[in-house]
């Protein structure tokens, strides 16, 4: 947000709320290539899995002006520093180590911006370079370079225990480094000012300095300890190599001098040694952030141009989210209205009561409406604010991903609602067919079985019996019509053998020569799909036979990878269309609910062709 | 003749015993479903079965599926099928087995009394009886698929249909209103046309024709 273009000052404001999801734009917008583009680049447009994190960038102009400052006060303490002679190479070893303190500052700003530890190694560069400035010679500077002498180690304290996340954790940590603090500029002040004043209290103050600032040493060491135990393998990789250095270095730093003086070695030695181990700090730092523990932030704009032209899937969600807040434990989990709990993105049950220690909870909501949670690494993150925004700019894809998730459920009921209407049409004319079977059929063959018996009764009169056999004969013709209607309702064969034999009888039957191709398991196709074909055959055979003027007709279906492709080619005038009749158009619907296609193709004078292709189940 | 019927309507059942005792038949078991029908052939091995294609319990072609059954475990016992609807893929699972003696006809033809009946004598003593609507297709089909059906004139034709339905020369005389010389003569023509041995058995004459119609038919693409 603000942090990657705004000024120092605003950058450690970064925590205060901000007017989100809207990303403010940065004072230094013109500085080129510093802001995102209001749409990620074409590389990122192809449904990325995450958002543009790590790619090389170059640095905001904000901290190229810190280091051009930096650079420039270090130049300054050098030219100085020429002036003193006998000491100009303590004042070279200074600058290197202000220097090294800067570039990892700058460079953890750069990778996390949301983060305050590259701002606290800026400062602690900067509190190094003061406490340098003793040696320049200059009487003036010596003064304030006194009072800030032994920041640097308060500004490693507060350091190491605000690592990664920037900010302190714990009581211990706190108490430890308020100690560090009173120690190093307070009491370091007030030695300061007695020595000139009071130079007998001097001496009293200048022990509890050193008392205290060991004190505070040795806690961080053991908090340090502590954590590097406690922590697990993932935290370890990343944390090890500046806990471990950390450790032995604020020992050294703590107890450098009363070795050297224990030896009775120069004190110039116990300082230098001080001043290495001092530089090696940001030096373990930046492994730490080699090692992936401070991960390039994304910055939530590119995020939300993401979820806003891909189609972002929940996982995708998650990733690009874990990506833009550099942390890879996190998680979203979703608010279920209907079982009023928080779910995983696989639908398992989230209690956020048992989500563990070090885990944040940030609720999304949009309209005062829950829709879920981020739950991430308060190590890794410690401000809410940036997850606050994030979970802002997620809320929409979250609650466009559930309306997606509605639209398709609702999506899916109706074709199931579609499909039982097939369903229970076919069974409708499968229950009539029957019907007509078992009942007015087998009563029209008794019927004409008694008129014949009446005919053939050798009581009878002959034109009785004449009248009879000619009844009989009605009968017959009846039993022939509903024998016709029946089989247009719903043919036997389809309910017998299935679709093969019953397409087979329609091609039989028909006016035209007709042949039929069938490479069909009749056994895998469903009966609404069997029903179904039946029909389209039968449709298109009847509209060839009636309007194409066809002197042949092909036939053609085939089963392949669960699909019942059909094909009704005739060899007629073509020009027809699904527009007109009732006939075809109708089974569109039929097809569509099925989830299959029909298309017609039918050029004047090149035929009729109808293709059809429906799924087997 | 002993007669066993197949058929799961009761009221036609009735009816069928009833039709057939007054014409001399002896029923001598009727019953509602395939396997019933199967065992009571097995155990009264009659001279001819009647049976339905529709029965339970599937109410699909159970009926044809035992007639097949039967003519394979008993291949003396004629079988004749009723059905209320005929196609011809039945028909020539049935013409696909050994001799003849089998019937497939449709139930309306039943209240034609004298020629069921007689229909019902000829497939008993070997001959075939077949529906009037499948010969037709199968002809049809034939004649478009054959050069030599294709060839025949059209009382050729008829002359042949009423063969394939298993009718004597007598009856196709009566009914095409010829003389029986007249039909010899057609006859002979047709057996020449299509190539067949002139045999002097009339039945098996009468299911050679019926063959070859219908693997002419089958062969139609």
């Amino acid at each position: 947000m603000t942090t990657q273009g705004g000024t120092p000052a605003s950058a450690a404001d970064a925590t205060a709320p901000a007017p989100a999801p809207a990303p403010a734009p940065a004072p230094s917008s013109a500085a080129p290539g510093t802001v995102p583009a209001p749409t990620p680049s074409p590389r990122a447009v192809p449904a990325p899995v995450t958002p543009r994190t790590g790619a090389p960038r170059p640095l905001p102009a904000a901290l190229i002006m810190v280091a051009v400052f930096a650079f420039l006060l270090g130049g300054v303490e050098l030219a100085l520093g020429l002036g003193a002679r006998s000491t100009f190479w303590v004042v070279a070893l200074f600058t290197g180590v202000f220097w090294i303190w800067v570039a990892a500052g700058l460079l953890a700003w750069w990778r996390r911006p949301h983060n305050a530890t590259g701002v606290l190694l800026v400062i602690g560069g900067i509190a190094l370079f003061l406490a340098g400035l003793v040696n320049v010679g200059v009487e003036v500077l010596s003064v304030v370079s006194a009072v800030f002498a032994t920041s640097p180690l308060a500004m490693t304290v507060h350091l190491l225990h605000a690592f990664p996340s920037g900010r302190l954790r714990g009581r211990l940590s706190i108490a430890t480094v308020v100690l560090a603090w009173i120690s190093c500029p307070v009491l370091q002040l007030a030695v300061v000012l007695t020595s000139v004043l009071a130079p007998d209290a001097a001496g009293v103050i200048a022990t509890a300095q050193k008392g205290i600032g060991i004190t505070a040493m040795v806690l961080t060491a053991i908090v340090l300890s502590r954590r590097l135990v406690a922590a697990d393998p993932g935290h370890r990789r990343v944390l090890g190599p500046l806990f471990g250095y950390g450790i032995v270095a604020v020992l050294l730093l703590a107890f450098a001098p009363t070795i050297v003086h224990a030896f009775g070695w120069p004190r110039e030695i116990g300082g230098i040694t001080q001043l290495l181990v001092s530089a090696a700090i940001p030096v373990a730092f930046l492994l730490g952030v080699l090692l992936g523990g401070f991960r390039r932030t994304g910055d939530l704009e590119p995020l939300s141009a993401w979820l806003g032209v891909s189609g972002a899937g929940g996982p995708a969600v998650a990733r690009a989210l874990a990506a833009t807040l550099g942390d890879d434990s996190l998680e979203v989990v979703y608010w279920s209205e209907e079982h009023e709990e928080f779910v995983d993105g696989a639908g398992a049950p989230v209690d956020p009561s048992r989500r563990g220690a070090d885990r944040g909870w940030c609720e999304i909501r949009i309209d005062s409406r829950l829709v879920g949670a981020i739950v991430y690494d308060t190590r890794m993150t410690a401000d809410p604010g940036p997850v606050r925004r994030a979970g802002d700019v997620l809320a929409i894809a979250i609650d466009r991903e559930r309306l997606t998730a509605e639209l398709r459920a609702s999506n899916e009921a109706l074709s199931q609602s579609r499909i039982r209407l097939v369903e229970t049409s076919d069974r409708e004319r499968s229950r009539i067919a029957q019907d007509l079977h078992d009942g007015i059929q087998v009563q029209l063959v008794l019927l004409a079985l008694a008129a014949q018996t009446i005919a053939n009764d050798p009581d009878a009169r002959p034109a009785t019996s004449e009248a009879s056999a000619r009844l009989r004969q009605g009968i017959d013709q009846a039993a022939a019509d509903l024998r016709r209607l029946v089989h247009n309702v719903l043919p036997v064969a389809l309910t017998e053998r299935g679709l093969t034999p019953a397409a087979e009888d329609l091609v039989d039957r028909l006016a035209i020569p007709a042949t039929l191709e069938a490479d069909v398991d009749d056994a895998a196709i469903s009966s609404t799909t069997a029903h179904t074909a039946y029909f389209i055959i039968a449709e298109a055979l009847t509209n060839t036979v009636k309007h194409s003027k066809a002197s042949r007709v092909r036939v053609a279906m085939r089963t392949q990878d669960g699909r019942l492709h059909l094909v009704i080619h005739d060899n007629g005038v073509g020009g027809a269309s699904l527009d007109r009749g009732a006939g075809l158009r109708g089974l569109l619907d039929r097809v569509d609910a099925l989830g299959g296609r029909l298309r017609l193709r039918s050029d004047p004078g090149h035929g009729t062709e109808v293709k059809v292709d429906l799924p087997c189940g | 003749m002993r007669v066993i019927i197949g058929e799961d309507e009761v009221l036609l059942r009735e009816g069928l015993r009833h039709l057939l005792a007054q014409d001399g038949f002896e029923v001598a078991a009727a019953v509602g479903d395939a396997e019933a029908l199967l065992e009571q052939v097995d155990l009264l091995t009659p001279d001819l079965v009647i049976t339905d294609i529709r029965m339970p319990p599937t109410h699909t072609d159970e009926g044809l599926l035992a007639a097949l059954r039967i003519r394979t475990a008993h291949p003396g016992i004629p079988v004749v099928v009723l059905s209320q609807y005929v196609q011809r893929r039945y028909a020539t699972e049935l013409l696909d087995q050994d001799g003849g003696g089998f019937g497939y006809l449709l139930k309306q033809r039943i209240a034609d009394v004298t020629t069921f009946t007689a229909d019902l004598r000829r497939v008993a003593a070997g001959g075939t009886a077949l529906d009037p609507e499948v010969v037709s297709v199968l002809v049809t089909r034939a004649s478009r698929a054959s050069g030599a059906v294709g060839s025949l004139t059209p009382r050729q034709l008829e002359v042949l249909s009423l063969m394939a339905e298993g009718r004597s020369n007598a009856r196709i005389a009566a009914d095409l209103f010829l003389t029986e010389k007249a039909v010899v003569q057609h006859t002979s023509h047709i057996y020449t046309a299509l190539g067949l041995p002139v045999d002097g058995d009339d039945h098996r004459r009468v299911l050679a024709v019926l063959r070859f119609l219908a693997s002419v038919a089958e062969e139609y693409r």
